[in-house]
């Protein structure tokens, strides 16, 4: 059997939750979804390099993981889903600075929200048995008619991309993403139903000879996106927001400028807000030291509004001259109108983006720290930070994507023994390796990356050594022996309870 | 009641209707048969009355005028659901198979649908979704494959190991099959087996069987929640599941990629045995003493090295409820305390 579809088109029927079984005659329709604005120039990137042009077949009836050119979908549909906490008050993305042209590779634009309102999307959790009836009506509701829809989704793991790979559930999946996180392990297990309709990964190749790992298990074939395709998108959205970004790229001419990339590290609970604080301003003092005179920060657009001022006090003790650019367009579109002498962050995908794309000076700050204090060690911002700190060899220091911090070590074995450690039993054919390097690392590079209880958990080189534990026995012994007490005492009142209802029976019968 | 004569193929698909005692259904059963859109010149019906001891016999002769090709076969006594569609397989002379239970209905143009798909398809089986209806209340059934319409390898229709795959959906009458599955003999189920005859019958499908696909179609609906249902009663004829799986573990192992499936089969053991054993705590204790033994039997025959993995990774509940029917007890329990 080839990978093609080779059925004939069957009869639909009146209740069948889809419109009929694939067909090579039947057409396409490409749905993809996107919540921010880096994701539609990610989106818009892929399509202009055509990714979206091949397609691979799914791993159960594929024969080549070789993308092939596949039909033109006859419409491509921009779902935009807002995720704000406050939907009636954000700011809608189809209006967002800049992207107007980029909306223009799309047959169509929708949102997802006025669909489902007042569903939140990223709590949108149709029940089972409504399944059918939705694909039913969205079909109707979007114009879809009777087309395969293929759903193209930046986080497969969450709502509402689960949603609509339940709704539309024989429809194929490509997953499109833009960060560092493509490098590191699925989060968290997704239903089988959508595993097996995994096709492609389109990502961004942010970290040279590095494999990304997201969806491994699935068999999602990973297809990178040519960096020059983004960087063109990027140029595109400057030159829509023209006039905003020059005229804060105005407030920054005549002497040399560094940028300060926020993230919202304090707001996901891995640092103190004075932690955060403290943080800035070593990254104002990585700038200062480059030589620039003026430190522009931006805030990261889904950061709560945060004080800036103690930033701005150290800045000026300095002498350095301290501006805010809350322009909201995409930090890379300001970065090309602004030339900065350097960008500083902690561990923003920002940095490699703008070190590849434009050969940025950049400088990573605090991913020592962050790295102590991320909870539970599968956090999936574990891997962004573990790449950012190798290539930023471990404190201040420039990024070049071309050195790795320890020679000895290859930076895809870091990551994959890491990635190893987050989900183990997601990649259970890494452990080899895992231990191979664990074996080899020094004791300090260890502690950096990997933690004494996880090491333990899963009897890998480093963990802490097997002691007798009398008590631990004592009351494993003890556990299982009230589990089994437990489970005989259930089980006799089991039998009481049906031994009295049958002698109810007999006594009704006479 | 005619025989169109000799010849291979005379039959585009022969259904194989099984029925105990089921006056009540199977009008329904017998409507939705003639509402197919299937060529009835070109279609077997094949009827097993099995020792009813109700109206079905004098239902199915009334009814047997409206069919162009009906065969009836009678059990003075019950032979068993898998023993009837035995009987059933014997007598088919359809280049396609389709079962349905005399109790169920089937959607109008589901046969068909099936039908069509198996041909243009060209796989050796279809496997469908279905609608299990508990009075009026109804509920969709999928086939666990998301990859629809299109020719898969039946064995991959087997993992992962802990996921609900098409090796835990058995359902006989969810699908179509090719007449070279029934040749081979890989169609028939184990002789005298009560119950629990789909679930080695499946594995063999599915290790064994060559290409499949999952259909969209109308659907069948399955009723649930009769009163005799033959599950609701607990006595010796519910022990047939070991027998069952020792059935399994044997064409696992004479596969070539038996490591692999072996993982699969034992834990779904251990999920049967945890289940059945919870059943059976109110069953006299001469039947719990005939499950122990046997399931024992069963356990001892499998590699202790992947028993042990499979079973130290199971949850709490699972490891007290079966630990009585796992060889090297203390073992165990030593490995538990660690």
């Amino acid at each position: 059997m080839t990978a093609q579809q080779t059925t004939p088109h069957l009869p639909s029927a009146p209740y069948s939750s889809a419109a009929g079984p694939a067909s090579g005659a039947a057409d396409t329709v490409q749905v993809f979804l996107a919540s921010t604005a880096l994701e539609v120039v990610f989106l818009a990137a892929g399509i202009d390099a055509g990714c979206y042009d091949s397609a691979v077949a799914p791993a159960v009836i594929r024969t080549t993981a070789q993308p092939r050119p596949a039909a033109r979908a006859r419409e491509r549909i921009l779902l935009l889903s807002d995720n704000a906490a406050v939907l009636e008050q954000a700011t809608p993305l189809h209006s967002a600075l800049g992207l107007s042209s980029l909306m223009a590779r799309f047959d169509r634009v929708l949102t997802l929200n006025e669909s489902i309102t007042p569903h939140h999307p990223n709590t949108w959790a149709p029940a089972e048995a409504d399944l059918p009836m939705l694909q039913r009506l969205l079909r109707s509701h979007w114009e879809l008619g009777t087309s395969d829809v293929e759903l193209i989704v930046e986080s497969p793991q969450v709502n509402p991309a689960i949603a609509l790979a339940r709704i539309f559930s024989e429809s194929l999946i490509r997953v499109s993403a833009d960060g560092l996180m493509s490098y590191g392990p699925t989060r968290s297990r997704l239903p089988l139903g959508m595993q097996q309709r995994m096709t492609t990964l389109h990502y961004a190749p942010l970290a040279p000879d590095l494999q990304p790992r997201l969806l491994h298990e699935t068999g999602i074939v990973p297809v990178p996106v040519p960096l020059e395709a983004v960087s063109d998108v990027i140029a595109e959205v400057r030159e829509n927001a023209a006039d905003m970004i020059d005229a804060a790229a105005a407030r920054l001419t005549g002497e040399r400028t560094g940028i300060i990339l926020g993230q919202y590290c304090a707001a996901l609970g891995l640092i103190t807000e004075s932690e955060e604080s403290e943080l800035h301003c070593q990254m104002a003092e990585a700038v200062l030291s480059a030589g620039c005179k003026t430190v522009a920060f931006k805030p990261h657009p889904a950061a709560p509004t945060a004080s800036t001022a103690a930033l701005a006090a150290h800045v000026t003790a300095h002498g350095g001259r301290f501006v805010v650019i809350d322009t909201p367009v995409i930090a890379e579109a300001l970065i090309t109108a602004i030339g900065p002498a350097i960008v500083v962050s902690a561990f923003s995908t920002s940095l490699m983006l703008v070190a590849q794309l434009y050969g940025c000076q950049t400088a990573a700050v605090g991913s020592r720290l962050l790295l102590q204090r991320l909870r539970p060690y599968e956090n999936s911002n574990r891997i962004p930070l573990t790449i950012i700190d190798q290539f930023a060899h471990r404190g201040h220091a420039d990024i070049d994507p071309q050195a790795h911090g320890d020679e000895s070590m290859n930076l895809q074995d870091l990551v994959d023994a890491v990635s190893y450690c987050m989900q183990p039993r997601l990649l259970p054919a890494f452990r080899q390796r895992t231990s191979d390097l664990l074996a080899r690392l020094d004791d300090d590079t260890r502690g950096l990356y990997f933690t004494r209880g996880t090491l333990s958990a899963l009897d890998l080189p480093g963990r802490l050594p097997r002691r007798s534990h009398p008590r631990t026995t004592a009351r494993r012994a003890g556990r299982l022996g009230s589990d089994y007490l437990l489970y005989r005492a259930r089980r006799a009142i089991r039998r009481s309870r049906t031994r009295r209802a049958a002698e109810r029976q007999k006594r009704r019968q006479r | 009641m005619t025989d169109p004569g000799a010849g291979s193929a005379a039959f585009d698909l022969s259904v194989i209707v099984p029925s105990k005692n089921c006056a009540p259904y199977l009008p329904t059963a017998l409507t939705s048969l003639l509402d197919q859109d299937l060529d009835l010149g070109r279609t077997q019906f094949i009827f097993v009355n099995d020792g009813s001891t109700d109206d079905t016999a004098e239902l199915l002769d009334e009814w047997a005028t409206r069919f162009d090709h009906v065969e009836i076969i009678s059990n003075g006594t019950a032979v068993g659901l898998a023993d009837g569609r035995n009987l059933g397989l014997d007598a088919a002379r359809g280049e396609h198979i389709a079962f349905l239970d005399g109790d169920d209905w089937l959607a109008p143009g589901h046969l068909a649908v099936l039908l069509e798909a198996i041909r243009s398809l060209g796989t050796d089986f279809v496997r469908c979704d279905h609608i299990r209806v508990t009075g009026k209340r109804r509920e969709l059934r999928r086939a666990p494959m998301a990859v629809r319409n299109v020719p898969i390898p039946a064995r991959a229709g087997i993992l992962p190991v802990d996921q609900t795959t098409l090796v835990d959906y058995p359902f006989a009458w969810a699908g179509m099959f090719h007449r070279r599955l029934a040749d081979t003999g890989l169609l028939r189920f184990p002789s005298g087996f009560m119950t629990a005859e789909d679930r080695p019958w499946i594995w063999d499908l599915h290790l064994n069987g060559g290409t499949c696909a999952v259909i969209d179609s109308p659907g069948v609906c399955y009723r649930r929640g009769l009163s005799d249902s033959l599950s609701q009663v607990l006595d010796e004829r519910q022990l047939y599941f070991i027998p069952a799986f020792g059935k399994i573990f044997d064409v696992v192992r004479r596969d070539a990629d038996r490591d692999l499936f072996l993982l699969k089969a034992i834990r779904n053991w251990l999920a049967i045995l945890e289940h059945q054993a919870k059943r059976f705590d109110t069953a006299p204790w001469q039947l719990r003493r005939q499950f122990s033994t046997e399931a024992q039997a069963i356990s001892d025959s499998l590699p202790w090295e992947v028993l042990k993995t499979v079973l130290l990774e199971s949850s709490r509940d699972r490891r007290t409820a079966v630990l009585q029917m796992m060889p090297h007890r203390a073992e165990l329990i030593q490995e538990l305390i660690r």
